[in-house]
């Protein structure tokens, strides 16, 4: 029996995902947050626990990967229009924290919003650390071929500090579930901020907003977000991805994690010179 | 400033996922003929096992393969290999002669399933190219329950049989040893050959490594899997 003819499941973005990581398990982690609503998080096997002074507490199942054998990307919902997701930087005592809402803007309830803030982790015994994770620039210019599945791989340019660009072969799963739709939109730019964790680990966050504001039910997901912890040294990018998506049979919630496996690419001076039709 | 890498600071080494830290301070118990054994994790970087009345101490290395699945590899003077299924509480292990294992299930841990991890025919015929690193790749075509060809990137001209340990660890999950030098001037450093590869069919993913009797050293691999022979 062929184990590769038989086997393997279609999971698309999901294929390749890292498995679950229990090392947080029992653990309890105080985050002192420079926008002052200091949290605590507690892991068992299965869920996380979040008491902050910016919220009800609760407690949810979790996801979680590794960027690097320290850095941990955590992440978990309130309900299914609130994502909380943390960067637990353990080998500098740092915390990135990312929020994103659905269903809080009037006019589109799939439109979302996501901030970003920086923190410290507290240990009992220690000084806080005085520096922070860094809203990053120093990696424009970086274009990369990203393998998600066997027949899923996209490819990226990361342009500018508040946006990126994304582009696929003629062949392949991008090409047959995507070009039809976005053959539709002026380009493929798509809102983002990057974070840098330290050398060559970068937080990547982006909302595919773009396309929900101009093609809304014309697709099949509706301003999915997500963030990525990309590893430039190893060449990979894990992370978890939060939105709904729109089958047939009606509305489906979203959440888990991916990854990608990294390749150096060139890619076409039009498409990476062409103008941002979104910015002034 | 582009950051991307063609991976020449790692080579087949390049796409290896973070090290698994989950067994750091605890203690498993194995037990079940060849038993029991002992695995004492006392931090994220030493163990000792305990095993025939002997007692070893050693630094170890683990990555995860799949969700609850562990290769474990340690050892002082040669390789030892664990893999430890949570689903099925139950391990394979490595003590003596490469490719010769022993199967024994975890005492007092809760467990899914009840499957016990064993040498197996299943993976007869299998072709899979398993890519570490980019434009570099491991080919197996596994012939019969104890045979394979292995291909090492770039020498497809010099495909090489080999004796192959295959075992089932449970549902979609595999780990295969191969004893086997590679060609000259392949990716594969020269001389590593205990290759061990713990293997998700589900999902096209490994974690494995590499290991050099002459050198006493292990590197270790992951990545993703592709089928060779596309039907498109």
């Amino acid at each position: 029996m062929n184990l590769t003819k038989v086997l393997p499941q279609n999971l698309s973005i999901m294929q390749f995902s890292q498995p679950k990581c229990l090392e947080l398990s029992g653990k309890t982690f105080r985050l002192a947050m420079d926008n002052g609503f200091d949290t605590e998080l507690t892991f068992t096997d299965e869920t996380c626990a979040r008491s902050a002074a910016d919220g009800e507490p609760f407690e949810a199942p979790y996801v979680c990967v590794k960027g690097d054998d320290t850095t941990y990307l955590v992440s978990f919902e309130r309900d299914i229009t609130e994502n909380h997701t943390y960067v637990l930087d353990m080998e500098q005592r740092l915390v990135t924290y990312v929020i994103c809402r659905k269903g809080v803007n009037p006019k589109n309830h799939h439109q979302m919003t996501w901030d970003i803030a920086f923190g410290a982790i507290d240990l009992p015994g220690f000084r806080l650390p005085f520096k922070r994770h860094k809203f990053a620039t120093d990696h424009m210019g970086t274009t990369v071929h990203w393998i998600w599945s066997p027949s899923l791989d996209t490819k990226h340019a990361y342009l500018e500090p508040d946006y990126y660009r994304i582009t696929w072969d003629d062949k392949g799963s991008a090409s047959e579930e995507f070009d039809a739709t976005n053959e539709k939109l002026v380009s493929t730019d798509e809102a983002a901020r990057y974070v840098r964790i330290k050398d060559d680990l970068i937080l990547f966050v982006f909302s595919e907003e773009k396309l929900e504001f101009f093609l809304n039910d014309q697709q099949f997901f509706r301003c999915d977000n997500m963030v990525l912890m990309q590893n430039y040294d190893r060449m990979y990018q894990v992370g978890r991805c939060f939105g709904d998506c729109m089958p047939p049979e009606g509305q489906r919630h979203i959440f888990g994690t991916m990854r990608a496996y990294g390749e150096p690419v060139e890619l076409p001076e039009r498409f990476l010179a062409a103008e941002n039709p979104f910015t002034v | 400033m582009n950051k991307t890498n063609n991976g020449s600071r790692y080579g087949m080494t390049q796409y290896c996922s973070p090290r698994d830290l989950e067994f750091s301070g605890k203690t498993l118990t194995l037990s079940g003929e060849g038993g029991p054994v002992t695995l004492t994790f006392h931090d994220e970087k030493f163990l000792t096992c305990a095993a025939g009345g002997e007692e070893l101490y050693s630094s170890y290395e683990a990555l995860k393969a799949a969700d609850g699945a562990h290769l474990i590899f340690f050892g002082t003077k040669d390789l030892k290999v664990a893999v430890i299924d949570d689903v099925n509480a139950s391990a394979a292990l490595s003590l003596g002669e490469p490719g010769s294992y022993m199967f024994l299930k975890i005492e007092g841990a809760d467990a899914a399933g009840a499957e016990t991890p064993g040498f197996t025919d299943e993976m007869t015929d299998t072709h899979i190219r398993w890519i570490p690193a980019f434009e570099k790749y491991l080919e197996l075509r596994f012939t019969a329950p104890d045979a394979c060809e292995i291909t090492f990137s770039p020498r497809k001209d010099r495909p090489r049989a080999a004796q192959a340990a295959c075992i089932r660890i449970r549902e979609g999950l595999y780990l295969t040893e191969v004893n086997r030098t590679s060609p000259m001037w392949s990716d594969m450093p020269q001389g590593y050959s205990r290759i061990v590869l713990l293997q998700d069919y589900k999902r096209l993913l490994f974690a494995g490594g590499i290991y050099s009797p002459v050198l006493n050293d292990l590197k270790l691999l992951s990545g993703y899997g592709a089928d060779p022979e596309p039907e498109n």
